[in-house]
Formats: structure tokens, sequence, C-alpha cells
């Protein structure tokens, strides 16, 4: 992936674990495995988990630990209503400025 | 398992290890630490099979990670008297009783001393075992740039001589006497020194597993 769409997906991974999370919940190399099939790679890939505790620290999410069929624990991530909320919003802010830009392309094309 | 396979497992390790002991001086809470090590371990146990290196997951600066990720967890600084009190009872001072039960009952036991001196030497020489546990709890974090463990315990080794070297070349060159004596005393105070950190260094161990126990719960 290119320096750009890292620092795309830099100032918006947070908003695409949520989105992620909203679907079911999922551990951190899965959310990871997600985002790569959807084209998006993590530079760093452990850069998640700061990211993740921070957004467990808002209330937004909640972990919980699983057997895993290996045997060890695992660590899953489910989204709370607070976070529900919060990636509604910033959808809404995600799609406002992406027609912002589109339109800006469109007219620099024109 | 392949000597590849055995040298990442090393590496993952080392820097999970060297990790959560930067996030115990960080004072994040034991439960807390170890729910971390165990994602970053399955993590880095995990990237390998879909060819990713260890340096994919952590990035080139392991410390910078593992500090990020202590700065969005909740983490308390020994503040306040008791939490001082506690630190230095049943950290510092359980070590130097050890330390110094040791080399007493060393000087008894084995030179036949009916004294023991206490050393500004011994003094040097702890400090030195202290600055060694130090560099060897994080010699860990050089591990996504130095995949082999002998590479990194060599790179140890020559830092650790050259620092200690230099605290010596310090002394010596301020003209401090290595062999002033500090204390001395006799073969009971040497049995009780033993018996007090024989009962610190048990009620630490008894408290750690009463907590884990309590996290358990």
């Amino acid at each position: 992936m290119d320096n750009r769409s890292t620092q795309l997906l830099k100032g918006t991974l947070d908003m695409c674990l949520l989105a992620l999370l909203a679907q079911r919940p999922c551990y951190g190399y899965e959310m990871l495995q997600q985002l790569s099939q959807q084209g998006l790679d993590v530079v760093s890939e452990g850069s998640i988990y700061p990211l993740l505790s921070r957004l467990q620290q808002r209330g937004l999410i909640e972990s919980y630990l699983v057997r895993s069929k290996e045997g060890p624990m695992r660590k899953y991530y489910r989204l709370l209503p607070a976070g529900e909320r919060q990636l509604q919003d910033w959808e809404a802010e995600w799609e406002a400025f992406a027609r912002a830009v589109e339109h800006i392309l469109k007219g620099a094309s024109e | 398992m392949t000597e590849v396979d055995q040298q990442t497992q090393q590496q993952i390790f080392d820097l999970v290890s060297a990790c959560e002991g930067y996030w115990a001086l960080r004072g994040i809470r034991r439960d807390r630490r170890e729910e971390m090590r165990l994602e970053l371990e399955q993590h880095l146990e995990q990237a390998p099979h879909d060819g990713r290196s260890v340096d994919a997951v952590v990035g080139s600066n392991a410390l910078a990670f593992a500090e990020s990720w202590a700065r969005e967890t909740p983490h308390h600084v020994p503040r306040g008297l008791p939490r001082v009190f506690r630190w230095l009872i049943f950290d510092w001072l359980t070590s130097v009783l050890l330390f110094v039960s040791l080399v007493a009952l060393f000087e008894h036991i084995v030179l036949l001393s009916p004294s023991f001196p206490l050393l500004l030497v011994h003094l040097v020489a702890f400090a030195c075992l202290g600055l060694f546990a130090l560099l060897q709890t994080f010699a860990g974090f050089l591990s996504p740039r130095i995949r082999s463990r002998e590479s990194r315990i060599l790179l140890l080794l020559g830092v650790y001589a050259v620092l200690s070297l230099a605290i010596v070349l310090a002394l010596l060159a301020s003209d401090t006497r290595l062999n002033m004596v500090i204390f001395r005393w006799n073969w009971p105070i040497t049995l009780l020194v033993v018996a007090a950190a024989g009962v610190l260094f048990g009620t630490k161990v008894w408290l750690a597993r009463r907590n884990r126990q309590g996290l358990h719960l």
C-alpha cells in the first residue's frame, strides 16, 4: 500500500475497527485479516492494540476472554451502545468528507 | 520444528517478556498486563504463518510500540506513601537483604571468616547485578532488529561490560577505596539478616500469590 493510502487508513482506522466490530465480535488478528481482505494493509499491525485500548477506555467497546480451539484464552472485542452511536457519527462525518473530496476531484477533471 | 521456527519462537518470547517488563514498570496492573501479553504473543505466533515478520507487527522500534500501548492503557505511577513504602520494603530491601545474606554466608562458610565486613565493592557489585538484570529484561526489545538470541546476548554482554567498566573506572578515578568497610558484623547478625530476608521474600511471594488469586476470582 502506498504512503497516501497508509496515511488515510491511519486517520480512519478507529472507525474501520468499530465498523468491523459492528458486524460481529472479533479478536485483534482477525480484524487485521478482515482489513487485509478488503485491501487495507496496516503497516505496523500492532498499532491496532493501542487503538483498541483507547476505544475501550472511552467505553465504545469492551473485551472478554474466550477459550480458543487450540486451548489458551483469546481476547475478543465487542461493540457497546456508545460505540454504535459513535460509529454512526463517524460514518456521517466520513460520508460528508468523501462527498466533498469527490466534488473537488470531479470539478478538477471536468 | 525447524531451526528458523525455534529462532522465531525465541524472538517472540524475548520480545513479549521485554514488553511485559516495561508495562510492569509503567504501573499497569498485573491482570491487564497478562491480557496484553497474551494478545501480543498470539498475534506474533500467528503472523509468521501468514508470511509476516515480527517487525511487521511491532515496527522496528519495539520500545516505542510498548510505550504507545502503555499510554492508552490505565496505569498508575507509584504515588503516595503506602505504595512507595511497599516498594521500598518488598522490592528494594528484599533484594538488598538477599544479596547481603548470600555474600555474608559465603564469607562465613567458604572463607571461614568469623565476622563479615560489608565493603564498598559489595555495593558496587550489587549495583552491577541490578544493571545486568535491567539490561537483560529489556534486551528483548532488540528482537525485531537482531533475530538471533545469541547475537542479542553478545550485544547485551558488551554493553554491560562497557557500563560496568565505566562505573569501576569512575570510582577508581575519584580515589574511592573499593575495600572501604561500611559495616562489620558477626555470625548472629548474619543469621538475623538471613531470617529477615527470608521473611520479607516469603511475604512478598505470599502477597503476590494472594493478589493473583484475587484477580482470578
